[in-house]
């Protein structure tokens, strides 16, 4: 199999790189300050845009130090116990090159860690690679580079990596310096392009090298010659939009119509771009009329978008969009810039930090809401404030609400702002669970007792209700079959809340 | 062409040390012998590894190369027990390796070897050599364990030691000279190396092997030993830990 050609020209030194001479001579600077010991910052962290040599410079450096290389990228498998595995017992011992040499730290034989695309860690998928990411930042005791096109996918959930790492940025080369780059490539396949042709593909691929040297390769594929008019059949390449991208052309560049483009070729929906121009305005309009303005139209747009959704009528985007564009840079009148960098909006960080809560007291009311025969947004508004009250001052009501309720201790806990396996959670939890073997033991007395304060046909109903709605997997045998007889005193709590 | 017959214990002997460092494998095949080489993905360790033509019941081969997903020969193994032979045999038309164990025959496919480089085994030499018995090895590694996550190797004119500290507390075996089977030591020589890998590896050799442990200060273990009769040889490199500079 011979290379393609991004394989076959990609620069074997840090020397080869085009575009970003600083980047490189930084990257030099940083390794060679191994050689006098474990430099401050262990890790770099390679930021730009895809194409243009970020892997290739790390690759390159490995090579130029003579160091060996140990790589993962986003097609390894990359939960923590994998990274772990690799890039963590790597970075803790000295190593063997591919060339059969053995490389000793202390002698400045390296191998240089890459965790390539770092900022594609998916949920699931890579489970626990962010802590593991940290730890390694922290601990390595061998080179590490990490490698992202969006920085502040990762930053913004580790502060290690903000902070631990030495932030070197790629810039996209000039149109100029990739058509450099192809008439040497032309030259050494014996491939004719014109000028023209050079600067055609390389203006198109808008400083992705990589894309460039694809374009030039399947231009050139069984011919001798490129003629500018091959090179016009090339379809502009979709630039990657993203929000950034829209903060600046609304906020920096003041251009209404390329903000709008960018808006409707974006894949973001438009509230996700309302929550972005919310949060980064108030930075960006620091004068207090255009404050004003601003926020007058960010409400419209609102507005327009709460519309669409109401009645499922997305024409109203097309308002909403220019609201958020035209009408925010209409908003500025004065000339005070800002030169912050752009926010993530804080609600959606909020929202994903909250999840876990969010989803407990869902669960929670939910419970509560079979066993109390209403819905779980009643129970979220008027019963869990008072609930909570009550069930933190009086240990019976946890007991019942277990019995009665089957809440988990994770459910209880939430409820009595306690830890699932504190003291009063486990205490709650024993009593409840003594009183249910009592209850089996004897069971006449008890129902009698609690029976006699509500009407035996609803309990009946509680009872069937709940065994079906709620899957309770940790309940134990017994319980169940003691179900029916104490599911009574349900209505006593009832009552107690709605009398207050 | 490769057409083998092998006793299933030889064979499991050598996919679980080899299994302790790569999921993937290239042999290399020849008439005379199967060989392989590989280095785990943290390029921490290293092994080759020759099985001669004795080693087998029966070999017949020209050069080739078949590449093995280990786990999947490891399911293989499993079909067979401790007294039965394994006949492999290469079907280079469909690009498959076809295990007959009694009356079961197993089909597995490939994996491309065309990606898969050998690595150079690193030429290195090393001042001490122990030779020591598996078991002895196996005492001091579960001594060690959940002590700490590197363990000490150290060699001197009077004997081996094994040894393990962590933060709060410390273990070692110490193996006088008159226990051993062999040990050239002039003076005393000491490295630090990652107790998974170490532990791993040490498992995996089976019982009543004699290792030989070529040590130096600082600096790569060379693990030396016998499979099959004394037909297979193994060869382990183990890089040191980086000492806190």
């Amino acid at each position: 199999m011979t290379d393609d050609w991004t394989e076959k020209y990609r620069p074997r030194s840090l020397n080869g790189i085009v575009g970003n001479p600083g980047a490189a001579a930084t990257m030099k600077a940083w390794a060679e300050s191994w050689n006098s010991g474990t430099p401050d910052k262990r890790a770099l962290l390679l930021v730009g845009s895809p194409g243009i040599g970020k892997t290739t410079s790390a690759e390159a450096l490995a090579r130029d130090m003579g160091w060996g290389i140990v790589e993962m990228n986003a097609s390894d498998q990359r939960t923590g116990n994998a990274i772990h595995a690799v890039a963590g017992r790597a970075s803790l011992a000295n190593t063997f090159g591919d060339d059969g040499q053995y490389l000793q730290a202390s002698a400045g034989g390296r191998k240089l860690i890459v965790l390539d695309e770092a900022d594609n860690l998916f949920g699931n998928a890579d489970r626990g690679a962010m802590p593991a990411i940290n730890e390694l930042i922290r601990t390595t005791k061998q080179p590490l580079v990490l490698i992202v096109n969006d920085e502040y996918a990762l930053t913004r959930k580790s502060a290690a990596v903000k902070g631990g790492t030495l932030r070197i940025a790629f810039r996209r080369p000039t149109s100029a310096t990739v058509a450099g780059v192809l008439k040497k490539i032309a030259a050494a396949e014996h491939v004719t392009v014109s000028p023209e042709a050079l600067i055609k593909i390389a203006a198109n691929a808008g400083g992705d090298l990589r894309a460039a040297v694809h374009d030039l390769e399947s231009l050139a594929l069984g011919k001798t010659d490129v003629t500018v008019n091959a090179a016009d059949q090339l379809s502009a390449r979709v630039e990657r939009n993203d929000m950034y991208d829209l903060m600046g052309a609304v906020f920096r560049h003041s251009d209404p119509a390329a903000a709008r483009r960018i808006l409707q070729n974006s894949d973001t929906d438009p509230g996700t771009a309302e929550l972005w121009l919310d949060e980064n305005f108030p930075y960006e309009l620091r004068n207090t009329g255009d404050l004003v303005r601003g926020a007058e139209r960010l409400s419209r747009a609102d507005i327009y978008l709460g519309r669409v959704s109401r009645r499922q009528y997305f024409g109203f985007w097309g308002y909403a969009n220019d609201l958020m564009t035209y009408g925010m840079i209409d908003a500025r009148h004065s000339d005070s810039k800002s030169f912050e960098r752009f926010r993530f909006p804080m609600y959606m960080s909020k929202m994903a930090r909250s999840r876990a809560v969010r989803g407990l007291r869902g669960a929670l009311c939910l419970k509560l809401a079979v066993w109390m025969h209403t819905s779980t947004k009643r129970v979220q508004n008027d019963v869990l404030p008072y609930l909570r009250l009550l069930a933190v001052r009086d240990p019976e009501i946890q007991i019942t609400l277990i019995r009665e309720a089957r809440l988990e201790p994770e459910e209880l806990g939430f409820l009595i702002d306690q830890k699932m396996d504190s003291r009063t959670v486990k205490n709650a939890y024993k009593t409840a669970e003594a009183e249910t073997e009592a209850a089996v033991r004897q069971p006449a007395p008890k129902k009698k007792r609690r029976i006699a304060k509500t009407a035996p046909l609803e309990s009946d109903t509680v009872a069937a209700v709940m065994p079906a709605a709620l899957p309770v997997p940790s309940a134990p045998e017994p319980l169940q079959a003691a179900e029916k007889k104490p599911s009574a005193p349900a209505k006593k709590v009832q009552k107690n809340l709605f009398d207050y | 062409m490769f057409k083998a017959e092998i006793k299933s214990e030889t064979l499991k002997g050598l996919v679980y040390i080899v299994s302790t460092l790569v999921d993937e494998v290239k042999f290399t095949i020849s008439p005379e012998q199967m060989s392989l080489k590989a280095i785990d993905p943290a390029h921490v360790a290293m092994i080759e590894i020759n099985v001669g033509a004795k080693a087998f019941v029966s070999y017949e081969a020209t050069d080739s190369e078949i590449g093995l997903d280990l786990d999947k020969v490891k399911s293989v193994l499993k079909l067979a027990g401790p007294s039965d032979n394994i006949v492999m045999e290469h079907d280079e038309a469909q690009g498959r390796l076809i295990f007959r164990i009694g009356n079961i025959t197993r089909r597995m496919s490939l994996v491309d070897t065309s990606s898969m480089n050998d690595p150079k085994v690193p030429q290195i030499n090393l001042s001490a050599s122990v030779q020591v018995g598996i078991d002895q090895l196996q005492k001091g590694i579960r001594a060690a364990e959940s002590i700490s996550d590197h363990i000490a190797l150290e060699a001197d004119p009077e004997g081996f030691e094994l040894s393990c500290e962590g933060d709060t507390d410390m273990a070692n075996l110490r193996v006088p000279v008159a226990e051993l089977k062999g040990l050239k030591a002039d003076t005393k020589v000491s490295s630090l190396y990652p107790l998974d890998y170490f532990s791993n590896i040490v498992k995996a050799i089976p019982a009543g092997t004699v290792v030989d442990v070529q040590l130096d200060n600082d600096y790569p273990v060379k693990l030396l030993f016998k499979l099959a009769d004394g037909e297979a040889d193994v060869c382990y490199f183990l890089a040191p830990r980086i000492e806190s500079e």
